[in-house]
């Protein structure tokens, strides 16, 4: 059966809103197999927020269907196997503690009794939550709000989860904490997993897969490595040299682009497919001679390649 | 099974909004210390206006203001309204009624805040010197109305919260609407004691069948210038039309929540 492979199905889905001209989402067609996980993408207005709405019910399309796991999204049965986040909205009570809050989510999931205390104390856990759960929610820091909001957004063993912006204003060491335990989590229980984020580091530490929508429509889908296409095997390799009248080195070697960046640190673009990195190294260090001081290679980002595409369009 | 299972956790979410009110210990009691010493202050001065001329004796003041303000005190909340407010949207995400968690919230906080002022203004008003025997009865009284009235405040609470999802203004309503109430119901001072035709008007409001004929009837038990049946048919009344209002304002609400965007 269909239903059971498939955990995010949507056919045709359409969002005008009223007053409007033109569609906010405009006939997207996507379906996520259970166990996937997915980046939602596309520039600000894009249509990624109002789709994870009318995927958890809390907007009715204007036509086509959304379904999660087979049940038609919004109603109590797809509502019952959907977990959410939202980065800018809070689920948990500011003056309660995190226990209490904790406590109330597996209710409102229908989990009682030692099933429910269970489950709490395994969260607890997994999220290290043992030295916040005593205390009161407004007392937490951002980093420590948003792992409880994941746990109890996790509390009654979603089949999908779906989040929308969850390191939003979040430093780097909460960020990285978040998404090791997001990503250890869903190794775990194999929930299947759709993010919209702009931090698109978050989307590469934790999707394999990227869904790219633009005006409401889909521009790509398919696998990260696959949304770089060419640039996936660009490589931008940073020198240092201590001779600043050393020149960029132009002629005879396949460099993309070659930029001083200021005098004593040059850069150039090299694509291995087609000139071999050890090749360019050894011309690099043959020019550079005894004044190379160091080198750095780096990946192109995604930040760049979405970049490259939202200008494009 | 199933229902009794809803019912039991409606009621611990109502227990929940109760404990999250008064989750401030220092706030809450200094707002439970203060009710007494409101109860004296009010009464003094109702005193001092009235002389004693009216249809109530001294002691019966005491109770009338310690039950009308106790109901006032826990009245309609911004905060809770406005958490309900945002609440709304998860709410359609969720398995469980926004309608359902907004009502069930309200009641349990307004109607276990009562009781805790309850446990307050007894011992108080037996301090000041008012007999156990009317204290008893009065409060009595009292308890066995406030889920009726609980339930009433609690419609009222999801219309405001459902009517500012349509019209984001009448979050500046609230306010007013409780200074109405504080006015027409008779908090400050028995409606029985209020100059013609002011009294005839007021005594038709919710306000009076809330306020002033819940106090009036747990001094004297019986309502004023009002039978037992007609005061049940008029809060019957009300609650339908609540009821109504309810459902229809959530119906637009979640009509208009589609337009602009969740």
């Amino acid at each position: 059966m269909l239903a059971d492979c498939v955990a995010i199905e949507a056919l045709q889905l359409t969002k005008t809103f009223p007053k409007s001209q033109t569609p906010s989402v405009d006939s997207l067609t996507f379906s996520i197999a259970a166990g996937e996980t997915v980046a939602f993408l596309g520039p600000n207005g894009a249509g990624k927020s109002t789709t994870i709405k009318m995927l958890c019910g809390i907007l009715t399309p204007s036509h086509g269907t959304a379904r999660i796991l087979g049940f038609k999204a919004g109603s109590q049965e797809a509502n019952q196997r959907l977990g959410l986040v939202f980065g800018t909205r809070s689920q948990l009570y500011q003056h309660m503690t995190v226990e209490q809050c904790l406590d109330l989510s597996a209710e409102i999931y229908f989990l009682s009794g030692p099933a429910k205390l269970h489950r709490i104390r395994e969260m607890v856990e997994a999220f290290a939550l043992e030295p916040y759960v005593k205390r009161r929610v407004r007392s937490l820091s951002l980093g420590e709000r948003m792992r409880c909001e994941i746990a109890a957004a996790l509390l009654h063993k979603p089949q999908v989860l779906l989040a929308d912006e969850p390191t939003i204003g979040l430093d780097i060491v909460a960020k990285n904490s978040l998404r090791q335990i997001i990503r250890n989590w869903q190794k775990y229980e194999k929930t299947t997993f759709m993010l919209t984020s702009h931090d698109l580091s978050d989307v590469e530490a934790l999707c394999e897969r990227c869904i790219l929508i633009d005006h409401g429509t889909k521009v790509f889908d398919g696998p990260l490595t696959a949304l770089k296409g060419p640039l996936q095997h660009l490589r931008r390799i940073r020198v240092t040299t201590n001779d600043a009248q050393k020149p960029v080195l132009t002629e005879g070697y396949r460099f993309r682009l070659t930029r001083a960046e200021n005098p004593f640190s040059h850069i150039y673009e090299v694509l291995t497919h087609e000139q071999p990195m050890s090749e360019s190294l050894f011309a690099l260090s043959q020019h550079y001679g005894e004044s190379l001081q160091d080198i750095s290679i780096s990946e192109v980002t995604l930040e760049e390649v979405l970049g490259a595409r939202y200008g494009a369009s | 099974m199933a229902l009794l299972r809803t019912i039991n956790f409606y009621g611990r979410y109502g227990f929940f909004q109760l404990k999250e009110r008064f989750s401030d210990v220092g706030q809450s009691l200094s707002y439970l210390l203060l009710y007494p010493l409101l109860i004296l202050v009010l009464t003094a001065m109702w005193n001092r206006f009235n002389a004693y001329q009216g249809n109530y004796t001294r002691e019966e003041i005491y109770v009338y203001i310690a039950i009308a303000e106790l109901l006032f005190l826990t009245f309609l909340r911004s905060a809770f309204l406005q958490r309900s407010q945002a609440d709304f949207s998860m709410g359609l995400a969720r398995p469980r009624s926004w309608l359902g968690l907004t009502f069930a919230g309200q009641f349990g906080a307004t109607l276990g805040g009562r009781c805790l002022y309850v446990i307050c203004a007894v011992p108080a008003l037996l301090m000041v010197g008012v007999s156990e025997t009317l204290v008893s009865l009065a409060f009595l009284r009292l308890v066995l109305l406030l889920p009726i009235l609980g339930v009433m405040e609690s419609l009222m609470a999801s219309i405001l919260a459902s009517a500012q999802l349509l019209w984001q203004e009448t979050r500046y309503l609230v306010l007013p609407i409780t200074k109405i109430f504080l006015a027409l119901g008779g908090v400050f001072c028995p409606l029985a004691d209020y100059g013609e035709p002011g009294r005839s008007i007021f005594l038709q409001s919710p306000a009076s069948d809330l306020f002033f004929q819940v106090g009036h009837y747990c001094l004297k038990g019986e309502f004023y210038q009002l039978s037992g049946t007609a005061w049940s048919i008029r809060i019957g009344l009300w609650l339908t039309i609540f009821g109504v209002t309810n459902v229809v304002f959530f119906h637009y609400a979640r009509k208009r929540h589609q337009s602009w965007g969740g």
